[in-house]
């Protein structure tokens, strides 16, 4: 039987830059361990991410009063022949006084139909633009499919009772299993509250594919 | 002895879509990292991957009122030859008046048929995925009725939450997620009890799990 030594190539000092589609030797620690990236980080680092925000930190949003299913406060949509997987959500109320408090980020197999357009921000700075395409406009004006429980997925979902009290109103979401929206569909995402909506700021990210690179 | 550097081969600017059973060269960012995917995320995109969810954002489920031992909210059956992986666990009250509050996710061996009033097709989490193999069930106020009580040496506790008092400077929203999945064949059940005292919270929740034949496991 053939015994064979498996050598990593150190390269610590000077990281390459290789051209596509060329084969290299793969990478190593002066320590000798083998290096690899992830699939997120890898795709982040292809530009093949994107940011939709809502809320200026000298203007917070307000949200919607008692969410109904068809309203959102921001969205991100995927035509036939994209895929589109949500990989983080972070949103913070600084002022919360109404009462059966919700928050909550959903994926369903219909793109919005009416919203302020926001153009998704390249999580690489000068990266390339986006090819889905984004809503953002609090007090729950995109207009995106029902909420029904047996087509539409939820994400993450955050809710509280009572007014802001000692309790935390700031909630990140981060997935241990991605959801995949293969297009045509979008993500969304919902805020509200009983009698007066709550005042935020929130961003959500995704990562933006071909679906023939997957399916 | 030989010996062998291993390579890769750069490919970030164009994604591949090998065919099924066709060897691919390992992908490499420009700099010579091995590009890896770890098994949740994989399974997610080969559709393996289902939820069960409870309340819609204007009409959260109300729990049950004293959680009794074999009353769940939640519920899904693995039938013979399939493997269920619980992997996440999302709940949130928007109303929580009462006191005595508790939310647990447990599984168990099968021993009778879950009773049931509502069955729940379990949504793929890959939008367009293929249909679950495995059966769900969502009643709220413990409506689904896991055949059995809850037994210490054959239920397994993955997750247990409890507030004694009304909501108030504490959190109302949680997430479960293990290191790593408990695995439930031959029948196993998993569930999830929501309750109180007095009157049942409203929530809104979601387990997700994933689904592989138990020949792929063992």
């Amino acid at each position: 039987m053939a015994i064979a030594e498996i050598q990593v190539r150190v390269n610590q000092d000077a990281p390459r830059a290789a051209g596509e589609e060329i084969y290299i030797d793969i990478k190593g620690s002066k320590r000798g361990e083998m290096c690899v990236v992830d699939f997120f980080t890898q795709m982040y680092l292809e530009q093949r991410a994107y940011s939709v925000r809502i809320g200026s930190v000298s203007a917070p949003v307000t949200s919607d009063v008692a969410i109904t299913t068809l309203e959102a406060d921001m969205c991100a949509d995927v035509v036939n022949g994209l895929t589109l997987i949500p990989t983080y959500f972070n949103f913070a109320a600084n002022l919360m006084t109404g009462t059966a408090n919700e928050v909550g980020f959903k994926s369903v197999g219909s793109a919005s139909t009416a919203g302020t357009v926001f153009v998704p921000v390249p999580l690489y700075v000068g990266g390339v633009a986006a090819l889905s395409t984004a809503r953002a406009q609090a007090t729950g004006n995109c207009t995106v499919a029902d909420d029904a429980v047996t087509t539409t997925r939820e994400i993450a979902a955050w809710a509280n009772g009572i007014a802001a009290g000692a309790y935390a109103t700031t909630y990140v979401y981060k997935p241990r299993l991605p959801h995949i929206v293969n297009g045509a569909g979008g993500v969304y995402v919902q805020v509200g509250a009983t009698t007066t909506g709550c005042q935020y700021f929130a961003a959500f990210e995704y990562i933006e594919l071909r679906t023939a690179n997957i399916d | 002895m030989a010996v062998e550097t291993l390579r890769v081969k750069v490919n970030q600017d164009v994604p591949r879509s090998v065919d099924e059973d066709n060897p691919a060269d390992w992908k490499g960012s420009k700099r010579g990292e091995g590009c890896v995917i770890d098994f949740y995320t994989q399974m997610a995109l080969e559709q393996r991957v289902f939820q069960v969810r409870a309340g819609s954002v204007s009409a959260p489920l109300v729990g049950d009122v004293l959680i009794t031992d074999q009353k769940a909210e939640m519920a899904v059956e693995a039938p013979s030859g399939l493997t269920l992986m619980p992997i996440t666990f999302n709940w949130c009250f928007n109303l929580s008046a009462a006191t005595l509050f508790e939310v647990a996710l447990k599984s168990r061996p099968w021993t009778t048929a879950i009773t049931f009033t509502t069955q729940f097709t379990p949504l793929n989490l890959y939008i367009g995925g293929v249909g679950a193999l495995s059966r769900a069930y969502v009643d709220a106020a413990g409506g689904v009725d896991v055949g059995a009580n809850e037994d210490l040496t054959l239920d397994r506790l993955h997750y247990h939450w409890a507030q004694p008092i009304a909501a108030g400077a504490y959190r109302t929203t949680d997430t479960w997620e293990p290191i790593a999945p408990s695995a439930l064949n031959n029948r196993a059940i998993a569930y999830v009890q929501i309750g109180a005292d007095t009157t049942g919270p409203s929530y809104f929740a979601t387990f997700q799990y994933i689904e592989l034949l138990t020949v792929h496991l063992s």
